[in-house]
């Protein structure tokens, strides 16, 4: 206060100092770290000083109390004393088999503003419950339990194949993964100067964020940072994700899954690593089937470490109905499930089931995935009870086989084992040989996107791992019939063989980086695996038994609930009354917002500003020049059982031929200017369309180059000795075609031939002209596209005698919410003549397929390469004509 | 308490707070230090030592000289995706940030394709922050390949305003 001039202390003013510098102090403190949500209860106790103990939640408080009605506990009613940690900090590394992390294999924080690690007070963890580190110490607690099991199981399982008995099949999960630090996130150490080169391998600290702001509340993976967010929010501020341990379990099941899946992406041969360019992920569309085979293995993770068979009852079960049970048992179910033969969780009936809700019918990974979390926990009850195990040995015994299954899905390497990597073997035997995912080159596209997994590759590459490491080698009582009943009973026997001898491709190298692809399918490697005995190079010092070198076969008396259907079943119902063929989004806010979403999930997809956009969309219900429209095909299931996993492609597949073989070179400018000769390509005749008169090439034998003749390699366009772009002879192609008129004919002829002949159509006026793509530009896209990222679509399931839309609304096809994943996007030209008609060859085919994933007539498994055909699909015809 | 002893509490205050908000504010220097590029943390974390010190406990990190700071060139690539990511996330009223890794070349087919590898960040408020890596074209910045995208729990599905088409 002022007095005439002077300034004077009172009582009023000092406390008014004390309490600015206060509220200052506190609201510092708040910009850098939440709020702590409760009082500490207790003060730090000092009977933990020295001990590594600390307060903790070994359950969660509706397991802890056995009240399934609580809403607002004492929380510090459900704590138990444990021993956390002996270290200094909330942090440590892992080890496994006697290796150890090269950094510190996880931290805990508090939230993500947080960057200090919490320090041991006086060798001890006994925070006041409720409090910010109580949390902190809670989850520690629980990632370390759940590691340290996790190794265990590691540990026996690959003790299990790689030295107890003899190897029938070629082992898949690494043999010297301590060499690659692969058993925890691992990645290559780049030199800065020069990216490409490996100068060793590290491994990244998981960060494990107990109280992150997350609203709505939610939890997360991220793998890009490696951090696992558990959320909290001041909605329901007493809530926190991290007071219930079968959530940290399930999120951390997340991350083990990312490690499997990527084991073999990195490779030792003293003293050099290879590294693979990118890494490989469990489900990568807002649903999808892998997805829901990850939402299931990290459910059964719960399980694995608990004994319990239902996760999330506390804040997912109590505060939001979405807890999920893991048997049939479960008191949460509907009466139509139990364990009774038939009516167990089967696939593809419970695709759309949520326990919670019956009568919903929703496309979620969650739900799907319930499928294989129930069938994981019952193969491991029926572990205990034929094997006489334990939980713990069960569990070894599941999670290895599991780890030998991902090991295999997830390779980019393309070579699917050790056995036929000749930069590990140390020769050159097997140069260029893959038989997973394609090849090294074209793994990502293939393992997530062309062939990617679904409930049948998994289930077919786990029931191989249980018929050679379980069944032949820890617990010969769990029979192959045991095996194929069990999955029978829940839909999952869906294939015909165990598809152990793969097909796979050779790449020959010519030297001087030239590589010439050969022309057969290569299987040389599994035969010397299977057939030649007395080869001593195999680094496996038990690869000495010679078993048969043909793929197992399903006992068909086994298959009793698991329905194979025949692709043509699915039907484009383009003539059925009553049924809309495709649906169509082209208003611009919706498709704004589609764009954006893509974004946010990480599918970006790249639009050709200023030759199309959502300026242009009109909303007229109709595919107008300039916009970019959302298409749904409303597929049709004319069979009388379930399908389930409808996969519907709309990338580019080798579906033309080119006119003349020495003339392949891409139609712009600068190949023009250099008198190279350009390339015209024709459609190959696919189901008798186009007929020969309207320019369809028809059957012309097994040769490249030619329509019958599928690329083994998929490569598209390359660059000649003088950088100048040419196509490969079998390129895969734009699956869009146009209707084009001359001489009164009608021809259906590529986008290329048409925007020269017909609009002169520079490179620079295309959709994905020169300007963003590069040496990749291709004519044959010119006018209209599906856009990567958004070229692909999934529905869940179809039921008999129903459409898509049917099945999702019972039958009245209004009113559909949907999820993007079963949308494409279509991008169109602005330069467009109205009138012009287009045909666009989609792909589609489904999980519980009779013929999509093996030949029908010699019952062996498609190559890979063969997915870049027509063979395993059920080719569909999207005819459209652009109206403005 | 007598006035002498208002007077110092008054002053012990005031100088905690000056204490404190320089505290703070250093705080905040070395969140800047650590998320310049992932490129730059895996050159640390091969020297263990320095990646223990960064998260343990908060230090003072020697101020860099303003005068000395080159402005940064934004090469054209991260222009053009910065722009690109930004227009289409404002329908979401979400924000990129792209963190430049490092350049990579990458077989294709017969001969290697130079790209540049980022990191991907995309804030959509309240705490909702997806991020992944991304190949993108070093020339236009199109993006060619993703992966490691971040997996959420608890997913809405979109409301989709589907109308039936006749081809």
């Amino acid at each position: 206060m002022f007095y005439g001039g002077a300034f004077k202390f009172t009582k009023a003013t000092v406390l008014a100092i004390i309490l600015a510098s206060s509220t200052l102090l506190t609201s510092c403190q708040e910009a850098l770290q939440a709020p702590t949500s409760n009082a500490r209860e207790d003060a730090i106790s000092g009977d933990y000083y020295y001990t590594g103990n600390g307060l903790i939640y070994e359950n969660n408080p509706i397991i802890a109390s056995g009240n399934y009605n609580l809403s607002r506990p004492s929380m510090s009613d459900y704590v138990t004393t444990k021993h956390v940690t002996d270290e200094p900090y909330l942090e440590t590394k892992c080890s496994f088999n006697g290796s150890e992390t090269s950094d510190d294999c996880f931290k805990v924080l508090n939230d993500t503003t947080t960057t200090t690690v919490l320090q041991a007070n006086n060798g001890g963890w006994g925070y006041g419950v409720g409090t910010d580190e109580f949390y902190q110490v809670n989850t520690f607690y629980h990632v370390n339990k759940m590691l340290k099991r996790f190794y265990e199981a590691l540990e026996s399982g690959n003790n299990t194949v790689h030295f107890s008995g003899s190897n029938l099949v070629p082992p898949s999960s690494k043999y010297g993964i301590e060499n690659t630090l692969s058993y925890w996130l691992a990645k290559g150490l780049r030199d800065p100067n020069d990216f490409n080169n490996i100068l060793g391998v590290e491994n990244s600290t998981l960060k494990v964020y107990s109280k992150c702001y997350l609203d709505p509340f939610n939890a997360y993976y991220s793998p890009s940072e490696n951090k696992i967010c558990l959320g909290w929010n001041d909605t329901n501020s007493f809530l926190y994700a991290a007071q219930d341990p079968s959530v940290i379990y399930h999120e951390l099941g997340h991350v083990l899954v990312k490690v499997m899946m990527n084991q073999r992406n990195i490779s030792y041969s003293m003293p050099n690593y290879h590294v693979t360019p990118f890494q490989s992920e469990l489900g990568s569309l807002f649903y999808d089937e892998a997805g829901a085979i990850n939402e299931g293995l990290a459910d059964w993770f719960s399980y694995f470490i608990t004994g319990r068979t239902h996760f999330g009852e506390w804040a997912l079960g109590r505060f939001f109905d979405a807890s999920r049970p893991l048997t049939e048992d479960d008191s949460i179910h509907n009466g139509m499930v139990s364990k009774a033969s038939g009516e167990r969780l089967s696939y593809p009936e419970y695709l759309y089931y949520d326990p919670n809700n019956p009568d919903s019918k929703v496309e979620d990974i969650h739900y799907s995935g319930q499928i294989v979390s129930h069938y994981l926990t019952s193969l491991t009850e029926d572990l205990k009870t034929t094997c006489s195990a334990s939980h713990v040995d069960a569990g070894n015994m599941v999670l290895g086989i599991v780890n030998e299954t991902l090991a295999e899905l997830g390779d980019m390497t393309g070579k699917g084992s050790d056995v036929f990597d000749e930069f590990i073997r140390g020769n050159d035997v097997n140069f260029g040989a893959f038989f997973t995912n394609l090849n090294n080159q074209e793994s990502y596209l293939w393992g997530h996107q062309v062939n990617p997994p679904n409930f049948r590759k998994f289930f077919q590459t786990l029931a191989k791992n249980i018929s050679y490491h379980i069944t032949n080698k820890s617990c010969i009582q769990f029979t192959k019939d045991k095996s194929e009943t069990l999955l029978d009973e829940y839909g999952l026997l869906l294939f015909k063989n165990y598809g152990e001898n793969k097909k796979g491709v050779k790449l020959t190298d010519l030297g001087g980086g030239v590589i010439q692809k050969a022309d057969t399918t290569y299987q040389d490697a599994f035969s010397d695996f299977f057939i030649n005995c007395s080869n001593t190079t195999f680094i496996y010092p038990i690869d000495n038994y010679c078993p048969l070198g043909a793929n197992t076969l399903v006992n068909e008396s086994n298959r009793r609930n698991s329905v194979l259907i025949a692709k043509d079943f699915l039907e484009y119902p383009e003539d059925r009354e009553g049924v809309s063929p495709a649906y169509i989004i082209d208003e611009r806010a919706g498709i704004e917002q589609l764009l954006a979403n893509l974004l946010y999930e990480g599918k970006p997809v790249q639009t050709s500003e200023g030759t199309a956009g959502v300026e242009y969309n009109n909303n007229n219900i109709k595919i107008s020049p300039g916009e970019i429209v959302g298409i749904n095909l409303n597929l049709f299931n004319n069979s009388n059982s379930t399908m389930g996993g409808v996969h519907i492609l709309a990338n580019d597949w080798d579906h033309m031929k080119m006119d003349d073989f020495s003339s392949s070179y891409v139609n712009r400018v600068e190949n023009r200017n250099a008198a190279k000769d350009i390339a015209n390509w024709s459609p190959c005749q696919i189901d008798g369309w186009p007929g020969v008169d309207e320019n369809g090439i028809p059957s012309d034998g097994q040769s490249p180059g030619n329509c019958d003749y599928i690329t083994r390699d998929n490569f598209v366009i390359e660059l000649d000795g003088t950088n100048n772009q040419k196509y490969d002879l079998d390129a895969a192609q734009p699956v869009c075609l146009v209707q084009h008129s001359s001489d009164n004919e009608t021809q259906w002829v590529s986008q290329d031939f048409h925007r020269r002949s017909e609009l002169g159509l520079e490179a620079s006026q295309c959709l994905n002209p020169p300007g963003y793509s590069g040496d990749d530009f291709n004519p044959n896209e010119c006018l209209v596209r599906f856009l990567p990222g958004a070229d692909q679509a999934v529905l869940g399931k179809i039921n008999p005698q129903k459409s898509w839309a049917q099945t999702l609304t019972d039958n009245s096809e209004d009113g559909l919410t949907i999820q993007q994943n079963a949308v494409t996007l279509l991008e169109v030209n602005k330069r467009i003549r109205p009138g012009t008609t287009f045909n666009c060859r989609l792909r589609a085919r489904f999980t519980n397929c009779s013929d999509c994933f093996e030949d029908p007539d010699s019952g062996e498994e498609y190559a890979d390469y063969e997915m870049a055909g027509a063979k395993p699909f059920k080719v569909i015809n999207f005819k459209f004509t652009v109206v403005d | 308490m007598n006035k002498k002893s208002y007077i110092t509490l008054g002053v012990f205050f005031t100088v905690a707070l000056i204490v404190g908000w320089r505290t703070f504010s250093n705080n905040q220097d070395i969140v800047v230090q650590q998320t310049i590029s992932k490129h730059k943390t895996a050159t640390l974390k091969k020297f263990k030592t320095q990646t223990q010190v960064e998260g343990k406990q908060a230090r003072s990190v020697p101020k860099r000289d303003v005068a000395s700071i080159k402005p940064k060139i934004t090469p054209q690539w991260e222009k053009g995706l910065n722009e690109r990511l930004n227009k289409n996330l404002a329908a979401i009223g979400a924000k990129a940030t792209i963190s430049p890794m490092g350049k990579i070349k990458l077989p294709s087919g017969k001969k290697e394709k130079e790209v540049v590898h980022v990191h991907v960040s995309i804030d959509a408020g309240k705490g909702n922050v997806s991020s992944y890596e991304a190949y993108v074209n070093p020339t236009s910045g199109s993006i060619l390949k993703t992966w490691n995208q971040t997996r959420f729990e608890n997913q809405k599905p979109v409301v989709l305003n589907l109308k039936p088409f006749t081809p």
